[in-house]
């Protein structure tokens, strides 16, 4: 049988807990208000989704990629950068799926947990401005502009979580210029895999934002690069139901951006 | 004034003894009471509370064995208790896949040492986490804080925090599984 922790720890005298209260730090009564009203009922357990607006990251390690559909919105800038175009899409479907309870187990794949880029990557095809594998070039080829890309980032879990807590992030993200790091305004969702034991951060974007995603970030000391390594890549294999889902229920809702020219038809430049 | 020196002042004057615990632990309890009842419960709430904290613990004093406990660890178990109780009325709790321990089925839970000692065994386990994973489950499954209090107490991000938590409770899991 299973038994929540709380109501097993509830049982416990004091003789067990001893020391556990150490950590505890005596905090100053405020002074007494002479009217309040009664605060509202709110549940104390809850499983928090964080969908933070700005997100800095420091990837160890591969970058996952898979499609959905869905819709995008809106600019904005911060004080490290410009982002012409911030992708916080709009993604009914995509956001939908995010609600399921299973949508860990969707979303993740176990083998993608692969270690750091290294020196020696194997020859990567260069498309607006970005190093990518060349399995994930002809995947970009064969997808439209209004495809969404769920590009799901690996996260140091001490690392610090937003860009606004830490100004010079930037420079704290690319402590080796062969890493990948790069910070990047469009995250929605950060979630943890417990297969992997890792917590990741994603964003979502259209093929025509992932085009412009480098040429619209600009650092204060100068572009950070990409790497995307061929081994890296990973199409997740999201159950056929629920994408036929979404397309179903989602396909309709009309793309509302103007989203900048992302030509499949660029000449490739083979990096070597 | 040390433990020690408290409890014989107790003794020899009760009075000046209860003023003593007042001066030097008022400010735990009610750390313990408000990161519990401090988002569902006004401030006069949460200083009657407080207060009933020290009438309980001076009701059941003798009931107190330093011996087994310190007088820290055992006002911080009333404080405890009296917070859940209100929570208790206050609220209902959702319970979540996150939070379960596996048990065997021939446990004994109506048992009150039974009880005891499955909390005495998981505690056990918890506190050789080592910190901070084992004051975030401290905290979370026993003092009731949110995400946010514990980060903010730990001077950790809230992600972080969870991070930890849910893999503290794996670890737990996995070495629980073979002791019980």
């Amino acid at each position: 049988m299973k038994k929540n922790l709380s109501e097993i720890l509830q049982n416990a005298d004091a003789e067990a807990l001893e020391g556990l209260f150490d950590s505890v730090k005596a905090q100053e009564k405020p002074a007494r208000k002479t009217e309040e009203k009664p605060k509202s009922n709110r549940p104390i357990f809850f499983r928090v989704v964080a969908f933070a607006a700005s997100v800095a990251l420091l990837l160890s390690g591969a970058i996952i990629l898979t499609t959905l559909l869905t819709r995008e919105t809106g600019d904005s800038s911060n004080s490290y950068g410009r982002m012409v175009d911030n992708p916080k899409p709009y993604d009914s479907s995509f956001n939908a799926l995010t609600r399921r309870a299973d949508f860990n187990e969707i979303i993740w794949d176990a083998e993608a947990e692969l270690p750091y880029v290294a020196d020696d990557s194997p020859a990567l095809v260069e498309w607006n401005g970005l190093s990518l594998s060349e399995a994930l070039y002809n995947k970009l080829l064969s997808a439209s502009d209004n495809d969404l890309f769920a590009v799901t980032v690996k996260v140091k879990p001490d690392f610090p979580y937003t860009i606004k807590d830490y100004p010079y992030l930037p420079r704290l993200v690319v402590v080796n210029m062969n890493e990948f790091g790069f910070v990047v305004d469009n995250f929605v969702y950060s979630g943890y895999h417990q297969a992997t034991d890792q917590h990741y951060e994603i964003a979502v974007m259209t093929k025509a934002q992932l085009a412009s995603l480098r040429q619209n970030y600009e650092a204060p000391e100068g572009w950070l690069p990409f790497n995307f390594e061929s081994g890296y890549f990973t199409t997740l294999p999201y159950p056929e139901e629920d994408i036929a889902y979404a397309i179903s229920t989602y396909a309709s809702v009309p793309n509302t951006r103007d989203a900048p020219d992302a030509s499949p038809e660029e000449p490739a430049t083979i990096l070597e | 004034m040390d433990e020690k020196a408290l409890l014989t002042l107790f003794a020899n004057d009760k009075s000046k003894g209860m003023e003593q615990v007042l001066k030097t632990y008022t400010g735990f309890v009610f750390a313990i009471v408000r990161g519990r009842l401090g988002e569902i419960c006004t401030s006069s709430e949460i200083e009657d509370c407080v207060n009933d904290v020290f009438i309980r613990f001076a009701e059941s004093l003798e009931k107190f064995d330093p011996d087994r406990a310190s007088l820290k660890t055992y006002l911080g178990v009333i404080a405890r208790n009296c917070a859940a109780n209100i929570a208790r009325n206050r609220l209902s709790t959702v319970s979540i896949d996150d939070d379960l321990i596996e048990i065997p089925d021939d446990y004994d839970l109506e048992d009150e040492i039974a009880k005891k000692e499955l909390a005495k065994t998981v505690i056990e386990q918890i506190k050789l986490l080592g910190s901070p994973d084992s004051d975030i489950l401290f905290r979370k499954y026993y003092l009731g804080e949110s995400t946010k209090q514990i980060a903010a107490e730990l001077k950790l991000s809230p992600s972080n925090v969870d991070v930890r938590a849910h893999r503290a409770m794996e670890k737990l899991r996995k070495k629980l599984g073979g002791m019980l």
